[in-house]
C-alpha cells in the first residue's frame, strides 16, 4: 500500500509498530507529487528536503502541505501573488511552528487565489490548481491547492485558511475534511493578513478524527496576536445526552442545487437514526450575508494591503494581480471619508445583527446542519460571467465567518456526475469538541470520506 | 487608485470603473437593514484591549528583519527621497 493513502491515524500505528520510516512516509508523498502534480498544480513550492520530523510527538514524521499564504521560514512564501515571487519569511506562523513542534514534516507549499482572494484559485498569480476528481473543474478556492494535495494523496493533511469560506468549500469540493475554527482559536502570526477580524487558518484532512489531532496541535492563545483566544468557556455541546442539529431553511432554499439539497438531508436523516434530533430553524439575516461580508473584507483588505510598499519585502504594487487591485480600491474607497459610514460602519452594524441570529438559533438548537456551497464543484472559468450564481456560492459560508463561529465540513456523498458534495456542522464559538463528535460519528457511519479520485 | 497607491493603466480604468459600480450597487442592498439602535460589531472575539507591559523582548536580529528588502545600505532600508 502506498503509504501517502493512509491517514495521520493510520500513519501514526504503522510508525509506531515500526511497519515502516518517517523516510518512507515522507518519500511516497513526494514520489506521488512527481507523478500527478503536474495534472493537479496543487503546489508552488515543493520543499524536497522536508524536514527532519521529531520523534515520539503526535504528528511526528507526518508530511503536511501548507497553504502559501502562510509563512514558513527559510522556505518560500508568495501568497501565490506575483508580487512576493522572491519572499522568503524569517520566520514561521505560530500554527506552522505549533505544528511543527508535534513533528509535522513540511513537504511544500500549496496554491490558492492570490491572497485568498477568491473561491476557486483560479485568481492565482501562479496559474490554476485542478480539481483531483474532474480536471476541468476547478478544486475551490480559496485554499485549493490544499484541498487538491490532500484529495489526491500527495500529502497527509494541509494547512489551509478560512475568511469567507476558503477551507470548507474545497474540501467540500475535493471530498476531503476541513475545519473553519473559531475566530482566535488558531492565531494569525505570520499569516499574511486578508481581513484581519475574519482570517481563521485552520487543519485540512482526510477524516474528522485527523482533523482534530491536527487541530489540537494549532489552537491556543499567543502572546503574538492579540485577537488569539484560550476559549476559556467552552461550550461542551458534545456533553448532552441528544445532540439536537437545527436545519436552517434559508440554506435549502431555491438557487441550491437539488442534489445538493438531497445529499444534505440525507445525512440529517442518517443522523436522527443514530440518535440525534433534528429540528427546522431560521437565520433571517442570512440573505444579507453576502453584502456585508464583502463591504467589510474589501476595507480590511486594503488597509493589510497596505504593507506591501516595496521597499522592506516583495515587489511594486504594480505586480499585484487584478483581483487584488479591484479590491483594494473597493475598500479604500469604503472606508474613505464621508464613505465610512455608510459602508464599513453600516456593515459592522448589520455583522452585529448577523451574530445575533446564530445566538438566538443556539438557545434552540446545540448545532447547525446545511450544505457548504451551493453547487458541487464548478468548470474552470464558468463563474466569471455569472454575478448571481457568485454572489450565491459563497452565501453558505460567510455567516459562519461573520459570528466568528466554527464550522466543519465534510463529504456527505457524490451527485450524479460523480463529482463529491460536503456539508457543514457549525456550532457556538468554542464548541468544535462537539462538532468534531458528530463528525467522527458520521464517518462511522459512511464512507464518502474513504473515496479516492481516479486522476487520469 | 492614488489613495491605495495604484498605478493604473487606461485599460484598467475603463474595467474597474464599471465593476467598482457594479459592486457598489450590490452592497446597496445593506442600508434596507434597520440598526438604529445596533452597536457595530469590530471584534468578533470579544476582546477589547489586550495589553501587555511595555518591557523589550527578543525579535528580529536586524540582518533579518533586511533580508527580503531590494535595497539596503548599511543596515537601512533603501528609499526614494520623500523630500524635494
Amino acid at each position: 500500500m502506498k503509504l501517502n493513502e493512509l491517514t495521520i491515524t493510520e500513519a501514526k500505528k504503522g510508525l509506531a509498530d515500526k511497519k515502516f520510516s518517517t523516510n518512507e512516509l515522507r518519500d511516497d508523498c513526494l514520489a506521488q507529487i512527481k507523478k500527478v502534480d503536474s495534472k493537479i498544480k496543487a503546489f508552488v513550492t515543493v520543499g524536497e528536503q522536508g524536514e527532519e520530523g521529531r520523534e515520539g510527538t503526535e504528528l511526528s514524521g507526518i508530511p503536511v502541505a501548507i497553504k502559501d499564504v502562510l509563512s514558513t521560514k527559510n522556505l518560500r512564501t508568495t501568497a501565490s501573488s506575483k508580487i512576493l515571487e522572491n519572499y522568503f519569511p524569517v520566520y514561521d506562523g505560530t500554527v506552522v511552528e505549533r505544528i511543527k513542534k508535534g513533528g509535522a514534516v513540511i513537504i511544500g507549499k500549496t496554491n490558492c487565489d492570490a491572497f485568498a482572494f477568491g473561491g476557486s484559485t483560479e485568481h492565482s498569480g501562479y496559474g490554476l490548481s485542478y480539481n483531483p476528481w474532474d480536471l476541468s473543474r476547478v478544486p475551490g478556492g480559496s485554499s485549493g491547492g490544499s484541498a487538491a494535495a490532500v484529495a489526491a494523496d500527495e500529502c497527509l493533511f494541509a494547512l489551509g485558511t478560512d475568511t469567507g469560506g476558503s477551507i470548507r468549500q474545497p474540501a467540500s469540493f475535493c471530498n476531503i475534511t476541513g475545519l473553519k475554527p473559531t475566530y482566535g482559536a488558531c492565531p494569525r502570526y505570520g499569516l499574511l493578513a486578508m481581513a484581519s477580524s475574519f482570517d481563521c487558518p485552520g487543519p485540512m484532512a482526510k477524516t474528522v478524527e485527523d482533523c482534530e489531532i491536527v487541530f489540537n496541535w494549532m489552537e491556543g492563545e499567543d502572546f503574538h496576536d492579540a485577537t488569539s483566544s484560550a476559549g476559556q468557556i467552552k461550550k461542551h455541546i458534545e456533553k448532552q445526552d441528544k445532540i439536537k442539529i437545527g436545519l436552517p431553511k434559508e440554506y435549502f432554499a431555491e438557487g441550491i442545487d437539488e442534489e445538493v439539497k438531497t445529499l444534505v438531508m440525507a445525512a440529517a436523516k442518517l443522523l436522527e437514526q443514530n440518535g440525534f434530533l433534528l429540528e427546522e430553524v431560521t437565520l433571517p439575516r442570512t440573505e444579507y450575508g453576502v453584502p456585508v461580508y464583502y463591504t467589510l473584507i474589501f476595507s480590511e483588505i486594503s488597509s493589510n494591503m497596505a504593507r506591501y510598499d516595496g521597499i522592506r519585502f516583495g515587489k511594486d504594487r504594480d505586480s499585484f494581480e487584478d483581483e487584488v487591485k479591484r479590491r483594494i480600491m473597493l475598500g479604500t474607497y469604503t472606508l474613505s471619508a464621508g464613505y465610512f459610514d455608510q459602508y464599513y460602519l453600516k456593515a459592522s452594524r448589520v455583522r452585529s445583527l448577523v451574530q445575533k441570529d446564530f445566538e438566538e438559533v443556539f438557545k434552540k438548537v446545540d448545532c447547525l446542519l446545511g450544505p457548504v456551497a451551493p453547487t458541487p464543484a464548478f468548470k474552470i472559468g464558468e463563474k466569471s460571467n455569472d454575478p448571481v450564481q457568485l454572489y450565491l456560492e459563497d452565501i453558505l459560508t460567510v455567516s459562519a465567518n461573520l459570528a466568528g463561529i466554527p464550522s466543519l465540513a465534510l463529504p456527505c456523498g457524490f451527485t450524479k456526475e460523480n463529482l463529491p458534495v460536503g456539508m457543514q456542522i457549525m456550532g457556538p464559538a468554542f464548541s468544535e469538541e462537539g462538532l468534531f463528535k458528530i463528525g467522527k460519528r458520521y464517518q462511522e457511519l459512511t464512507d464518502w470520506h474513504k473515496r479516492k479520485p481516479e486522476i487520469k | 487608485a492614488k489613495l491605495a497607491k495604484l498605478n493604473l493603466t487606461e485599460e484598467e480604468i475603463i474595467r474597474f470603473t464599471s465593476q467598482l459600480t457594479e459592486v457598489l450597487n450590490f452592497v446597496e442592498k445593506i442600508n434596507r437593514v434597520e440598526t438604529k439602535d445596533t452597536p457595530p460589531l469590530f471584534n468578533v472575539a470579544g476582546k477589547q484591549n489586550i495589553m501587555r507591559e511595555d518591557v523589550v523582548r527578543p525579535s528580529l536580529t536586524q540582518e533579518e528583519a533586511l533580508a527580503n528588502a531590494k535595497e539596503t545600505y548599511k543596515g537601512y532600508f533603501k528609499v526614494k527621497a520623500v523630500l524635494g
